[in-house]
């Protein structure tokens, strides 16, 4: 069920007819929550629900384990961690593996060649098994006591909102929400409806109307275009993918805010970052602070790391690439986890290279000092993640390379084909670049935004938006994070 | 208001949308709501004689409505789809809308490269409304009027009385299943380009071309008649066509003549293109009438049994012409 879909209108209609009733008893409240969502995830595809089961069982269980049976803790979260890691290989990693062990051992096109399997990537899977990973090993690490009630467990879980494209939540930020009744201010229920109307405005208007230019760019037979051109398209796709994305977790965010749950918040108007740490500060904030959590931290502290590589480098070492395997390992695993495919890998290593070359350099802080300094660092910072883009959206490696050799081609005067483009497509882009532009002049910090007569016209704009969600809306999509 | 901003909201909501609706730019396309327009072909049922199969050059080709002032007493259906390639789904769901009790079943084909590229199978438009859930297809069924006023706005109009736009595209769905095309102003090489660009790495595939044909003689076993046609199309989209996708016509012809069907070879100069790929309105008009009187030579005077007066002996059995042949007519269709 896409959120913005009639079939989720409805269903959200009569959940929330219904929730206020429902909510005021622990059974019911439970209940309800579980068979909604999995209604919600079961309206693509039924027999998935079973998988979700599948994973939420495994790790349910191995929550108890784990505390039941101290000695044997590891072994349990091994089986779980495994388990999950296992589904996500079957479903979504198999055919790259086949298809590189294919390559390596020239299999291709022989009686030994394995796969293609092609089996459906089920919605969600990469997002609700880390959440369910999550839960076992703040379990191992005492962090959470692991819930004794299957349906809390899938409450927490299966939450519909969050379920196929995030915010990742933490059972520690989540299940103690879960467990009482939360009535709704009418405060809460305003900002969950202006979340909401801003979530499906970004991701009708803006990044749906944009989509078919930047499919048609990127997807096209060959590389065409000016420097110009590719610089323009790599924007859109900046801006469409941020829309699309930061537009989900708003819905999600204002759907929690409307049963009186709270989502932390997944996307801090990252273009405006001054630096690569605080991009990855506010871009997805919730899988870098998985990745960092469950993967960055523990390679850092772990004695292996200390042994080997930290203890035998000396000082101005520790700041070259021998010194930061860990950053590495854990931006590369984070592209994997975008896609089955080398260019994600590709995209996750161009990102920590930015990094570690921020960190060795701290050029950020360096360029801010002259003059137009801030400025300038949003322009180099902008133009890197970009080209990253480039990689992440490009059909393969070798298109992405084409594209990143065009982009710095520069010739005077050639534009061409820049007016081809769809008017429509550049009215939304530069709407989500001065609506960027406003934040990162702070201009929603002046005095005059506060005044009362500004917060009574809130009603008209969010009617007018809304509005605009039903008549500006670019031809349909799914969310790119879906196929995640 | 600051105490019932939610009311407010929704009530402004509620005027903005009504308010949008009604002062929406001119839309360049008209006639049916488009997804009721597909929804209802997706609903079609086994109620008809003839069933005229392809892609957007049948839709905007043949028009069911003229055709019946030729064969009266004949149900004819356009079930062709925008983009639509020509796979085993599609032709069986075509096969389907075939009246049992019709005393003689026609299916007319739409041949043309472009339905037997693996690329075209791939993005294939029918399969995405074959796809869609019923609750989906009941949405655009029974709110399609509600659906319709809420469609989004088309600025293609607005940006050309700009003068951003230089040309206009625009579709008028009929509720007979076809669809009247236009280009303004008119281009009869507009597509050129596009199909120099479509054929890259996407030429006919062979083993498509064996399903189509493989249905073809299934059907015509089936006592169904097959009629298969090319379009009328420019000279200059025709050689760019062959050119590039690797589409023998002459060999298909023979391979579907063997199979069991009928060839109707169309001459292009005689009906014009507004964009080098689809009919212009009145020529369509014109070749839905043509292709009417070439069938109706061929076909028993009434369709479905006891409804109609009964076909004639040597109509209902046809004996000649598989392949091609000349007319003996003036029309610029030929068997």
């Amino acid at each position: 069920m896409l959120f913005h879909s009639f079939t989720f209108l409805v269903f959200a209609a009569l959940f929330f007819c219904a929730w206020p009733l429902m909510r005021k008893r622990n059974a019911s409240r439970w209940l309800f929550l579980v068979a909604a969502s999995f209604l919600f995830y079961g309206w693509w595809r039924w027999e998935f629900l079973f998988l979700l089961l599948a994973s939420g069982f495994l790790d349910f269980f191995a929550g108890l384990a784990i505390e039941r049976f101290f000695r044997m803790r590891r072994l349990f979260l091994a089986i779980s961690i495994l388990g999950n890691v296992g589904v996500l290989v079957a479903f979504k990693y198999l055919d790259f593996l086949v298809g590189n062990l294919n390559a390596l051992f020239g299999w291709a096109s022989t009686s030994h060649q394995l796969g293609p399997y092609n089996l459906t990537l089920p919605i969600g899977i990469s997002f609700y098994t880390f959440q369910s990973m999550s839960y076992t090993i703040d379990v191992y690490w005492e962090k959470i006591k692991p819930t004794r009630n299957p349906l809390h467990y899938f409450a927490y879980l299966s939450l519909f909102p969050q379920l196929v494209a995030g915010p990742i939540i933490r059972a520690s930020h989540l299940l103690p929400q879960l467990t009482r009744e939360q009535p709704t201010s009418e405060a809460q229920r305003w900002d969950g409806l202006r979340l909401i109307t801003h979530g499906l405005f970004k991701k009708v208007v803006i990044a749906d109307n944009l989509a078919p230019v930047v499919s048609q760019a990127f997807q096209a037979d060959s590389v065409v275009g000016s420097s110009p051109f590719w610089w323009v398209m790599a924007t859109m796709f900046a801006v469409q993918v941020y829309c699309d994305f930061s537009g989900y977790s708003d819905i999600a965010r204002g759907l929690a805010r409307w049963m009186g749950y709270d989502f932390p918040l997944n996307f801090n108007h990252p273009y405006i970052a001054s630096s690569f740490k605080d991009f990855w500060g506010r871009w997805h904030i919730s899988l870098t602070g998985w990745f960092q959590d469950y993967i960055y931290v523990p390679l850092t502290l772990s004695p292996w790391y200390r042994k080997y590589i930290y203890r035998p480098l000396k000082g101005h070492q520790r700041t070259s690439i021998l010194g930061h395997p860990n950053l590495w390992v854990t931006l590369l695993i984070s592209g994997l986890w975008h896609g089955a495919a080398w260019k994600f890998v590709a995209w996750g290593g161009l990102m920590a290279f930015y990094m570690h070359f921020e960190q060795v350099t701290n050029w950020p802080a360096r360029l801010r000092r002259l003059p137009f300094g801030r400025i300038a660092v949003s322009i180099v910072l902008l133009a890197q993640i970009w080209v990253a883009w480039v990689v992440f959206v490009s059909p393969s490696l070798g298109r992405a390379l084409e594209i990143i050799g065009t982009l710095f081609n520069f010739r005077l005067l050639n534009f061409w084909p820049i007016w081809t483009i769809s008017e429509i497509a550049l009215v939304a882009m530069s709407v989500s670049i001065l609506r960027e532009a406003y934040f990162f002049l702070k201009l929603d910090q002046l005095a005059w935004m506060h005044r009362r007569w500004r917060a009574q016209l809130d009603p008209a704009v969010v009617g007018l938006m809304i509005a605009g969600c039903i008549y500006l809306r670019g031809p349909g999509s799914a969310f790119i994070y879906f196929q995640f | 208001m600051a105490t019932h901003r939610i009311a407010w909201t929704v009530v402004l909501a509620i005027v903005f949308t009504i308010l949008g609706g009604l002062i929406r730019p001119v839309d360049e396309r008209s006639g049916m709501p488009e997804e009721l327009f597909w929804s209802r072909k997706m609903r079609w049922s086994a109620d008809y004689d003839i069933v005229l199969a392809g892609d957007s050059r049948i839709l905007a080709s043949l028009r069911p409505t003229k055709m019946k002032e030729v064969l009266a007493n004949h149900r004819i259906a356009n079930f062709g789809f925008l983009g639509c390639g020509l796979s085993e789904a599609y032709l069986r769901h075509t096969r389907s809308l075939l009246d049992p009790n019709s005393l003689q079943p026609v299916i007319v084909l739409d041949i043309n490269p472009s339905a037997m590229t693996p690329l075209t199978h791939k993005r294939n438009t029918y399969t995405v409304y074959a796809e869609k859930g019923v609750v989906e297809t009941n949405q655009h069924l029974y709110l399609g009027g509600m659906f319709h006023f809420l469609r989004p706005y088309q600025w293609n109009r607005t940006l050309r009385d700009l003068g951003l736009e230089k040309t206009l595209t625009y579709a008028r769905f009929c509720p007979d299943g076809s669809v009247v095309l236009g280009r303004d102003p008119e281009n009869p090489r507009a597509s050129e380009q596009t199909y120099r660009k479509r054929f890259v790495n996407n030429q006919v595939d062979p083993k498509l071309v064996k399903i189509v044909l493989n249905a073809v003689s299934a059907w015509s076993q089936e006592g169904i008649l097959v009629y298969g046609f090319r379009p009328p199309v420019p000279e200059t989209t025709l050689a760019i066509e062959n050119q590039y996708s690797g589409f023998d016509e002459a060999a298909f012809v023979e391979k579907f003549a063997r199979a069991g069907g009928r060839w109707i070879r169309t001459e292009a100069q005689s009906y014009r293109s507004h964009d080098g790929s689809h009919l212009r309105a009145d020529a369509a008009l014109r070749f839905s009438e043509d292709f009417a009187r070439i069938m109706k030579a061929r076909l028993p005077m009434a369709a479905a049994k006891g409804t109609y007066e009964m076909a004639s002996s040597s109509a209902s059995n046809p004996t000649a012409v598989s392949g091609l042949q000349r007319s003996e007519t003036d029309s610029p269709l030929s068997w």
